[in-house]
């Protein structure tokens, strides 16, 4: 086998990887302080990539400011889905904030399938990351460098801010003991939501970067959060690094897949869990729930 | 006379479908170091808890200096002026103990700064990188005292401090509440040990049964021991 | 004699489904009685083991593909197929429930979610499956040699028959002594553990006894309708079974198969409608979870004060 072939899949698998790494991170980061798994993650990721799609279809609106005004509209989106529809849930069984989300991604998903229908709107890349360089071992297409590139920054930013920061420890705190950090004076109920808001954006910028990847298309959300649930329970949520390395490494797996054995390239991350499963139940940087 | 800090009237508190306080009053002024006694499971740690607003449900008045806190969320009750140490100390292990004591908002002006923090709890300063939760129970407890007294409040409640701890830090807790005390703070502590509670509070008040029952202070508390011995049981 | 309410309810529901035939549609009644026993058949573990599968859809497509494919290919009769298919639910079941019950809670629900989409993607690249045409065609046959499934309302008797037994075995299993353990797992794992209980092991019985009865419907509706497509294994239809439960009444007897009928009713109803079915669904999921989550059955119980 050529090395051209090998490190095209690897490229191929650590894209696949930087959504992963995105949307469990996120995932995350939300299970973190609202004890709920979002099934919506997957639908918000499309809602990205469509919303990208429609900046530049009516209005003209290209990829780099797509890149940031799309996220900062999602965030919005989440808090209001946090204040009107999660609050309500809170110390329930979080089985139910599964359910409602669940609902919640049926909504998006089928909304836009009624609209769009099942096949993708093709989003152009940027002028300035078309074509690509020639690294000598291989081609690197620039976007997708790009892709590569910006996801690592985003998720170590989002690690650095969370681990490193003031902000982050009301955050870890809020995580840890709400009832403490509230009864110090942090308003751990828009703690909360705010959380849930970035969450959300980090979705939606997955999605934004991913629609001149895989287009914009209904169903890329739904097919998406089912393997990252699998990523998350692989890396198990109590280390955020964890989630981001998972990812990551999962996605790797998948690429490496496809070169030596194409058939298992799209249940290598499900069987990948079931061994984790029977070796180590609580997940490879969990701890025991 | 002082003026009133915290006046609690007609306190009515649950958790789920047990009811726990029933009818609390009690007022404490400005600058007194008052304990709550009582047996375990009289309503000491509840009511505590009911005043930071973290029991699910609770009815009744709660005034700090004339301002009505009943309806108010907790972290608003911590930003009026209330400092809460729980009786596990509540520190958090995801934070260093530099993290754990910046991160109360500073509400109030009066707050204490970092060098007379600092200077008030010496080990501290020491371990400020080291995760919250490997300090040893004593420092944790000094943790938790400078992190409520970094937001200014006024007004501290502690639950326990000295549960658990080695006569030699009792003794330090006890210096450090005196020094606060001697700052004009005002101090509601729940305290199980009446012979601590003896060298370092104004007033004690016995709970039973989510009642208050009796108050007396250090002279009514040395003319008749046996008072407070009635509602404990020994 | 004197009744209780269950039982005067389960004879009038046996009454009116016996003469259900001349007012509706057979095609209706048995989709929706296949849905019933599916239902049912998720609630045991739901309702009463506290356990929420999201990947039931493997059990009930993976048995429709195997009792097709039993029928069609190998022309075994069909109350052979239909034990085929659900002998190989139950054979999943205990291969999926030994991993995913290694986790708890919302782990568990990923878990189960994540082994079925496994099992979507194997059923979508298995040469016996027919990919994205399924297996149709299957030949109905006469069940146990005398009631030619080709009848519409032979077959509708035939079909509430066995929704009928899927049920009495489900309400015998709940209220055995298995059932009463399950329960106090439900309620409190960590109390049941420390009263001697092997927790693992009764959670993977009702998960395989669970996986089991929904291969029953899904075989069953397979021969019925002679069809087994990738629909009936998608994880939209775990999610559906979810929803036919919570509007029914999670941990009800009789939930499930009223939020079955209730559920295929909305969809034949929307169908013609012209509205984006999934999106109206999903809507009354919101609706389910944030005000309703005793279902319809459990809210009728709860104002009547009785145990439905």
């Amino acid at each position: 086998m050529s090395v051209q072939v090998l490190s095209g899949q690897l490229l191929l698998g650590l894209i696949n990887g930087a959504f992963y790494a995105l949307l469990s991170l996120g995932l995350a980061v939300i299970f973190g302080v609202l004890g709920i798994i979002n099934f919506a993650h997957g639908a918000f990721y499309m809602v990205g990539a469509f919303a990208a799609w429609g900046l530049a279809t009516y209005l003209d609106i290209g990829y780099w400011p797509a890149l940031v005004l799309v996220p900062l509209a999602l965030g919005l989106a989440g808090m209001g889905v946090e204040r009107l529809m999660l609050k309500r849930l809170a110390g329930l069984d979080p089985l139910y904030g599964l359910l409602a989300t669940f609902g919640l991604a049926l909504v998006l998903e089928g909304t836009f399938r009624q609209v769009y229908g099942s096949s993708g709107q093709p989003y152009p890349v940027p002028e300035a990351l078309q074509g690509g360089v020639n690294l000598g071992f291989m081609f690197l297409p620039l976007y997708r460098g790009w892709v590569v590139a910006a996801s690592i920054v985003v998720c170590l930013a989002t690690w650095l801010a969370i681990e490193r920061t003031a902000l982050g420890a009301r955050l870890r705190a809020a995580t840890e003991r709400p009832d403490m950090a509230q009864a110090l004076g942090l308003n751990v109920p828009l703690l909360v939501t705010v959380t849930f808001g970035v969450a959300v954006a980090l979705a939606a910028f997955a999605g934004v970067m991913a629609a001149p990847v895989y287009q914009a298309n209904p169903l890329m959300g739904s097919n998406l959060i089912i393997v990252v649930f699998a990523v998350v329970v692989i890396g198990g949520m109590g280390s955020l690094s964890g989630a981001i390395l998972s990812g990551y490494g999962l996605g790797l797996a998948e690429g490496l897949t496809k070169v030596f054995y194409p058939p298992a390239a799209n249940i290598v991350v499900f069987v990948i869990m079931a061994l984790v499963l029977l070796v180590r139940p609580a997940g490879l940087f969990g701890r025991v729930n | 006379m002082p003026e009133t800090v915290l006046s609690v009237t007609g306190l009515d508190g649950h958790y789920g479908e047990s009811h726990v306080l029933h009818g609390v009053d009690f007022s404490i002024r400005a600058g007194e170091v008052v304990t709550l006694v009582g047996r375990n499971g009289a309503g000491k740690t509840s009511t505590l808890r009911a005043i930071m607003g973290m029991l699910p449900r609770r009815s009744g008045s709660i005034e700090l200096r004339g301002r009505q806190l009943i309806s108010l969320p907790p972290h608003r009750i911590a930003r009026a002026g209330i400092g809460y140490v729980p009786d596990d100390r509540g520190i958090f292990a995801s934070l260093s103990v530099a993290e754990n004591l910046a991160l109360p908002p500073r509400a109030r002006a009066g707050a204490l700064s970092d060098g007379e923090i600092d200077a008030l709890f010496p080990r501290l300063k020491e371990r400020r990188a080291s995760p919250g939760t490997k300090l040893s129970g004593g420092e944790q407890q000094m943790l938790a005292i400078a992190r409520a007294l970094r937001t200014g409040a006024g007004l501290l409640l502690l639950d326990e401090p000295t549960e658990g701890l080695a006569p030699v830090i009792v003794r330090q807790i006890g210096a450090i509440l005196r020094d606060l005390k001697g700052r004009g703070h005002t101090v509601l502590l729940v305290e199980q040990n009446v012979h601590f509670a003896a060298t370092v509070a104004d007033r004690h008040i016995v709970m039973e049964n989510g009642r208050v029952v009796d108050t007396l202070d250090n002279a009514e508390l040395a003319a008749d021991p046996g008072r407070l011995d009635r509602f404990l049981g020994v | 004699m004197r009744l209780s309410p269950l039982t005067s309810l389960t004879l009038v529901a046996l009454a009116l489904l016996l003469a259900a035939p001349w007012v509706v549609y057979p095609a209706f009644l048995m989709k929706a009685l296949c849905f019933a026993l599916f239902a049912a058949a998720f609630n045991l573990l739901l309702g009463y083991a506290g356990l929420l599968s999201f990947g039931h859809a493997a059990f009930f497509g993976g048995a429709a593909y195997v009792t097709a494919h039993a029928a069609k290919v190998w022309g075994w009769p069909p109350e052979l197929a239909i034990l085929g298919g659900t002998l190989a639910a139950a054979a999943l079941g205990l291969a999926m429930g030994a991993l995913a019950i290694r986790r708890q809670g919302i782990y568990f629900a990923m878990t189960t979610l994540a082994l079925a989409q496994m099992l979507f993607f194997l059923f979508l690249q298995a040469p016996f499956t027919g990919g994205e045409d399924g297996i149709q065609g299957v030949p109905q046959g006469r069940l146990l040699g005398l009631i030619d499934l080709g009848q519409p309302t032979d077959a509708y008797y035939a079909v509430l028959a066995i929704a009928a037994l899927g049920h009495l075995a489900l309400y015998r299993i709940v209220h055995s002594p298995f059932g009463q353990v399950l329960k106090a797992v439900r309620d409190n794992e960590a109390r049941a553990r420390s009263l001697g209980y092997e927790v693992d092991r009764y959670k993977l019985t009702a998960f395989v006894l669970s996986a089991t009865l929904a291969g029953l419907a899904g075989g069953t509706k397979a021969l019925v309708f002679q069809i087994a497509t990738l629909t009936d294994v998608q994880w939209q239809m775990s999610g559906e079974v979810v929803l036919m439960t919570l509007l029914g009444g999670i941990g009800t007897v009789a939930g499930p198969a009223v939020g079955a009928f209730l559920s295929v009713g909305l969809e034949s109803a929307l169908a013609t409608s012209g509205l984006p079915v999934p999106a109206v669904i999903g809507a009354v999921f919101i609706a389910c979870v944030l005000v309703f989550r005793r279902g319809l059955v459990g809210e009728i119980g709860a104002r009547l004060k009785i145990r439905l």
